[in-house]
């Protein structure tokens, strides 16, 4: 202003050009002065940013400046006031003109003035703003970029005297914590002492040092919506965390069984002062609710296995749920969006997976209709890559989903296709066009030693995928042999060929494929009988006539000789000769079953066919001990006894003598050998083996001390009966080697035993010697050797025990108990280690695997007698268990073996529900009992009858019928249907369900109080007890059948199969029989009708 | 009380003679058979000085049969499930478990006959020679033709 007054003073003294110029002047100077504002303002804003403008006029912390000068250095004292802008997202606040409560300004010229939040609060006062309504003001701002901006006015003049400067800021909010465990709606099993935890993933980005304040309330109106019951509810818990794990342990508040909780985790982040940062929801998670609940546990035993790289099998042990529900998701996926499926019984398969991805899965199971969800753990498996997946599960039908009916174009010799789930590489194609071909093929098959079998296929069509769409590949191998080729056939071609031999190139060539066939068939049966020098000479002597003979024959041309011809035929025939007798050699020699007698003197007799080469201790590899072969002499002529010695494992002698036409009664060696078995040592063991070549038999002596074996352990007689008893099964190799293997092997099951048997609780081998012992290990391979296969569940054979004799009474105890025990414990073997680990004749028992499991074995039992031993209560609770076992268990000890199996699985679940999994391995590892163990021994009493009534309706399952009552965890038990279950004969062909009845209805008793279920109701129940769905069903149920329309129709309809209900009152009685009131009839039900 | 033969026989009576088995409690509304059995109210109601022995005979006799019906409490005012019926025996008695719930609860009338019998027994007595099959042979009898 002072510039403009002194040009306008200049100008007074000029005429009008210099007006004119004074116009000029005055107006560009105004336009100058419009950018050079004497005041420059300039905000600042330091993060963490508040959230919310009343943030602003109430914080402590420097947030915001506002950086004042005047410029003008000349001037001093200028009174000022400043208007704010905060703009963006669609506000546009400011300040009113007049701000209230401001503190004035006053500029210096030439001072920068600094204003801190402590001086702009006002500005940001509710009453101050313009363009913001109240209910906003105290909530956050949305989220996105502002500006808040400042202008400075004179005080005076009202005019504005600086630019508006301004500065950005860009708020983001942080979502609030997703809450993991225990999921909504989930059943939390009861735990003594409590420990309950709950888990949530944080979702913050831009957020320091949060903490979380957790809140538990009990939903008292289970009736509402578990969340607004939760916001109705009073806190029952709360506590602040940083970590995004709270566990409710016995020193917190006690959870009450049965009620259902609701929780919520808060996330924020304050310094004390103020919150430093922003969450959507005001930071809050979701409700979630779940019910904790003692009857009610979670499946288990889950494991999985890839079935291929897009799908996945899980398992889990059968419990008292009604429906299970397997859930899963990727990896990282982290939210409770999880996938799932139903079913009843005890696995799933989850399909449609991505290969090479990790997944998370558990399993959920449901103890009462829409009760909730027990869930297990949370599992991982990763699928394999598609190349990792070179086996074939032969046998089952690929499930292929093929969505691509696009015609493949062109398919090239080379190329591969996969029919099924085989992959086919094309050696020969005819195109059809419209992706259809003929021709043939290759199939690699990685189960028969990465065998090529031939196929061919016929207009067959293949999609862009090179997957084969429509029609079908053929084996040129197939069950008839018809690949495979024929012999005779051959021979029958070469002679036919042969009387008409004019030695034209086409004959020649058809008679060299022929001799390559025979070659080839020479050459296998040269491998085949490698331990037998004089076929195998034979054999290639064979070989070479034929060749030599068959080359002079086409050297001849078109001029052949009659004998060149003959001789050819009679060296083919020769030939083929060879073959069968090499085959049938082979055959008898890997024939089991040999026949095992003794003699006077021998424990034992084999004949042989083909004599052993040489003599080796198992594993394979092993050193030979006796090269057989170089104890023949050279002339065969000579009568001859030879005996060599030496010394196997455990200090054992092994003598070994061969003998051709020779009377062993008159040789002075083998009479000494003799005198040393008469005399052998207390701590010595000697194994005899002699090769009587005369009579082509093996015979051996066993022989030792009384104290070999410690505590008279064994007899000899019984190790003789155990060796004979499995070589007449399993002589699987040479027969020398074999002996030598069981003599060894014994000894290793032997120590096993005697190590372990005095920690076994004498209870559960009652009875039992170490001969017993010892013959149910070797069973194993003996009896079981084939259906292994097909046993979906259980480590020891069910061929095994599963069946009535003497001998078996005892082996499904065991077998139960052994399962029990190993499931426990999960070590992980599969069944044919684990039968191989037991069978001294089987690769598997001489290698540290097969030791570890027989030593694995032996800890769970010897686990088991520590625990009983290890607290004088236990004494008591024994008593317990058998008072209340008793009664039951005996009965059914008489029903079938695999009553006696459950037994023997129900003994180890009894112990194993005293402790946890991590307890029962830590034992294993450690041998020492834990503190936590302790206090688990002592709540045994209140378990056990749980148990008991679990184990009995195990044992009523396995006779073919069903008492509905004995779901003990859901359904309780009453005396009439459990004797009911346990007297009714099985019909055949009829599935009994044992059950209380109405016309309408059926009845159970849970807890002593009386339930009525319905139809559906007990379909669940049977399928989830393993109920095959084809079985037609008798009702065991009183007047189910009085009318047409009683509930045996509903239940035939709604189960699908037909159901024989009584017409009236049934009652059986205690031999077997039952009556039927009024008529005495059943009323059959056909579903659908 | 006299019977001509034939009423005999069709009462059923004649089997209870000729089995050398007795009925003991049986209640007409639970159970649906031949013989002669009493209604629930012609039952009398009173304190038994040997109570807890009776009870104790009769929870330990062996069962022989049971019935997968539900009945209920007939007593005035208890509408309690009982369960199905359960038949016990000693070898010469034949009782239910509905008898054992009104005996303990309400000191249903027991046979003197019975009370006698049990209180001359010796202790283990009843089980020795007990032929179950008997017991199962008359109770079909008594509801065979029903």
């Amino acid at each position: 202003m002072n510039h403009i007054i002194k040009v306008m003073a200049w100008g007074l003294k000029g005429g009008l050009l210099k007006k004119l110029f004074i116009v000029h002047c005055l107006l560009y100077n105004v336009l100058v002065s419009a950018q050079t504002y004497p005041v420059q303002v300039t905000p600042q804003l330091l993060p963490p940013y508040g959230y919310r403008l009343s943030d602003y006029q109430t914080a402590t912390t420097e947030k915001l400046f506002v950086n004042l000068l005047l410029t003008d250095a000349q001037e001093s004292g200028r009174q000022v006031r400043l208007k704010m802008y905060v703009q963006g997202q669609g506000l546009d606040i400011r300040t009113n003109d007049f701000v209230a409560g401001a503190a004035p300004i006053v500029l210096d010229g030439g001072i920068n003035l600094r204003l801190t939040i402590l001086d702009l609060g006002p500005y940001f006062a509710l009453n101050n703003l313009v363009g913001i309504a109240p209910h906003q003001y105290g909530r956050p701002l949305p989220e996105g970029r502002y500006d808040f901006c400042f202008e400075v006015y004179d005080s005076f003049s009202g005019q504005r005297i600086s630019q508006k400067s301004c500065t950005s800021i860009f708020l983001m909010l942080n979502d609030p914590p997703l809450l993991n465990v225990p999921g909504r709606g989930d059943l939390v099993t009861m735990q003594d002492p409590q420990n309950i935890l709950f888990n949530w993933t944080p979702r913050h980005i831009n957020a320091p040092a949060v903490q979380y304040e957790f809140t538990l309330k009990e939903l008292w109106d289970t009736g509402m919506d578990p969340q607004a019951a939760f916001l109705a509810s009073p806190p029952l818990y709360q506590t602040t965390t940083f970590a995004n794990t709270l566990l409710l342990g016995p020193a917190d508040i006690q959870l009450l069984e049965g009620k259902t909780y609701g929780w919520q985790v808060k996330a924020f982040a304050d310094n004390g002062l103020g919150a430093t940062a922003g969450f959507r929801n005001s930071g809050q998670s979701e409700i979630y609710h779940f019910t904790y609940r003692a009857d009610c546990s979670p499946p288990r035993y889950v494991i999985s296995k890839a079935l291929n790289s897009r799908a996945m099998e899980v398992t889990w042990q059968n419990g008292p749920h009604l429906r299970y529900r397997v859930q899963y998701r990727k990896k990282g996926y982290g939210d409770n969006n999880w996938f799932g499926l139903w079913t009843q019984n005890n696995k799933a398969t989850i399909r449609d997976l991505e290969e090479d991805t990790e997944y998370e899965f558990r399993v959920g199971g449901e103890c009462s209709p829409n009760g909730g969800l027990a869930y297990s753990a949370i599992h991982i498996l990763t699928t394999p890559k598609e190349e990792e997946m070179a086996h074939y599960n032969c046998g089952i039908p690929p499930e292929l989903e093929i969505t691509n009916h696009d015609p493949l174009p062109s398919l090239g010799v080379n190329q591969v296709f996969t029919a099924g789930d085989f992959p086919v590489t094309v050696k020969s194609v005819t195109d059809h066009g419209g992706g259809r071909y003929s021709g043939w093929g290759l199939i690699n098959i990685t189960y028969l030693g990465d065998a090529n079998v031939q196929v061919t296929f016929d207009n067959i069509k293949i999609n862009t995928d090179h997957q084969m769409v429509a029609g079908m590949v053929v084996a040129s191998y197939d069950a008839d042999g018809n690949g495979i080729v024929d012999v005779d056939d051959t021979i029958d071609q070469i002679i036919q060929l042969l009387d008409n031999w004019a030695g034209t190139p086409e004959q020649i060539q058809e008679l060299e494929g022929h001799k390559k066939t025979l070659d080839n068939e020479l050459d296998n049966a040269i491998n085949k009988t490698a331990q037998n020098a004089e076929t195998v000479a034979e054999l290639k002597e064979a070989k070479e006539d034929l060749n030599t003979s068959t080359d002079a024959l086409i050297n001849q041309g078109e001029n052949p000789k009659g004998e060149s011809v003959t001789a050819v035929k009679t060296a083919t025939q020769q030939a083929m000769d060879r073959v069968r007798e090499a085959e049938a050699n082979t055959n008898i020699q890997s024939n089991g079953g040999s026949q095992i007698s003794r003699d006077g003197y021998f424990d034992g007799v084999i004949d042989f066919i083909v004599v052993d080469d040489n003599i080796e201790e198992r594993p394979k590899d092993g050193p030979e001990l006796v090269n057989l072969s170089q104890m023949l002499p050279e002339n065969d002529d000579e009568k001859y006894v030879r005996v060599t010695e030496t010394t196997l494992s455990n200090n054992k002698q092994l003598l070994v003598s061969i003998s051709n036409t020779a009377n062993i009664g008159s040789d002075e060696d083998v009479a000494q050998i003799k005198q040393r078995i008469a005399s052998v040592g207390n701590l010595d063991y000697m194994l005899w083996i002699h090769y009587d070549l005369k009579a082509s038999q093996v015979k051996y002596k066993v022989a030792f001390g009384n104290n070999y074996y410690p505590d008279n352990l064994i007899t000899q007689n019984q190790v003789v009966e155990l060796m004979n008893d499995a070589l007449s099964f399993d002589l699987r190799d040479t027969i020398g080697s074999s002996i030598v293997a069981l003599s060894v092997g014994l000894d290793d099951l032997l120590e096993t035993y005697h190590d372990q048997l005095p920690q076994i609780d004498t209870e559960i081998i009652a009875g039992t010697t170490a001969y017993d012992l010892l013959k149910f290990s070797l069973g194993f391979a003996r009896e079981c050797g084939e259906s292994y296969g097909k046993q979906e569940t259980g480590l020891v054979p069910r061929c095994l025990w599963d069946n009535e004799n003497p001998y078996t009474l005892a082996a499904a105890y065991y077998a139960g108990f052994i399962d029990g025990a190993w499931e426990i414990a999960e070590m992980g073997y599969g069944i044919a280690e684990v039968s191989g680990a037991w069978n001294p004749l089987h690769p598997v028992f001489h290698t540290q695997t097969g030791m570890d499991i027989r030593q694995k074995t032996m800890d769970v039992l010897a686990m088991l007698k520590k625990l009983i031993d290890a607290d004088d209560s236990l004494e008591r609770i024994k008593t317990l268990v058998k008072n209340e076992v008793e009664k039951y268990i005996d009965e059914t000890l008489s029903l079938d073996a695999q009553g006696r199996y459950n037994q023997g699985k129900l003994i180890f679940e009894v112990a194993s529900a005293f402790f946890g999994i991590a307890e029962a391995k830590a034992l294993l590892k450690t041998g020492k009992l834990t503190s936590n163990l302790l206090q688990g021994l002592a709540s045994i009493p209140e378990r056990i009858k749980v148990f008991i009534k679990k184990g009995v309706l195990k044992i009523e399952k396995s006779s073919g019928k069903i008492g509905v009552i004995l779901d003990a965890t859901k359904l309780g038990m009453d005396d009439a249907t459990l004797l009911a279950s346990k007297w009714i004969k099985p019909e055949n062909g009829w599935y009994d369900v044992v059950v209380h009845g109405t016309p309408d209805n059926f009845m159970v008793n849970t807890d002593s109080k009386w339930v009525k279920i319905t139809h559906r109701n007990l379909v669940k129940f049977l399928k989830s007890m393993g109920y095959s769905q084809n079985k037609p069903i008798r009702l065991i149920s009183c007047n189910t059948g009085v009318f047409p329309d009683a509930i045996g129709k509903d239940l035939a309809n709604k189960i699908g199969v037909e159901v024989k209900a009584p017409k009236g009152l049934i009652t059986v009685f205690e031999d077997g029989s039952y009556l039927i009131s009024n008529s005495g009839e059943w009323r059959i039900f056909k579903p659908g009708q | 009380m006299v019977h001509t033969l034939s009423q005999i026989v069709e009462s059923g009576e004649f089997l209870n003679r000729v089995n050398n088995m007795k009925a003991l409690g049986f209640v007409k509304e639970h159970e649906n058979m031949n013989n002669e059995v009493k209604n629930f109210e012609e039952f009398h109601y009173s304190i038994n000085p040997y109570k807890n022995e009776i009870l104790k005979y009769l929870k330990t006799g062996e069962t022989i049969a049971v019935t997968m019906n539900i009945i209920k409490s007939l007593y005035n005012g208890d509408d309690n499930i009982i369960g199905g019926v359960v038949y016990f025996t000693d070898g010469n008695w034949i009782w239910t478990n509905y008898l054992i719930y009104y005996l303990e609860k309400y000191n249903i009338e027991i046979n003197n006959e019975f009370v006698d019998y049990v209180l001359g027994k010796k202790s283990n007595e009843q089980k020795d020679n007990l032929n179950k099959q008997k017991a199962i042979k008359y109770l079909k009898e008594m509801k065979i033709l029903v």
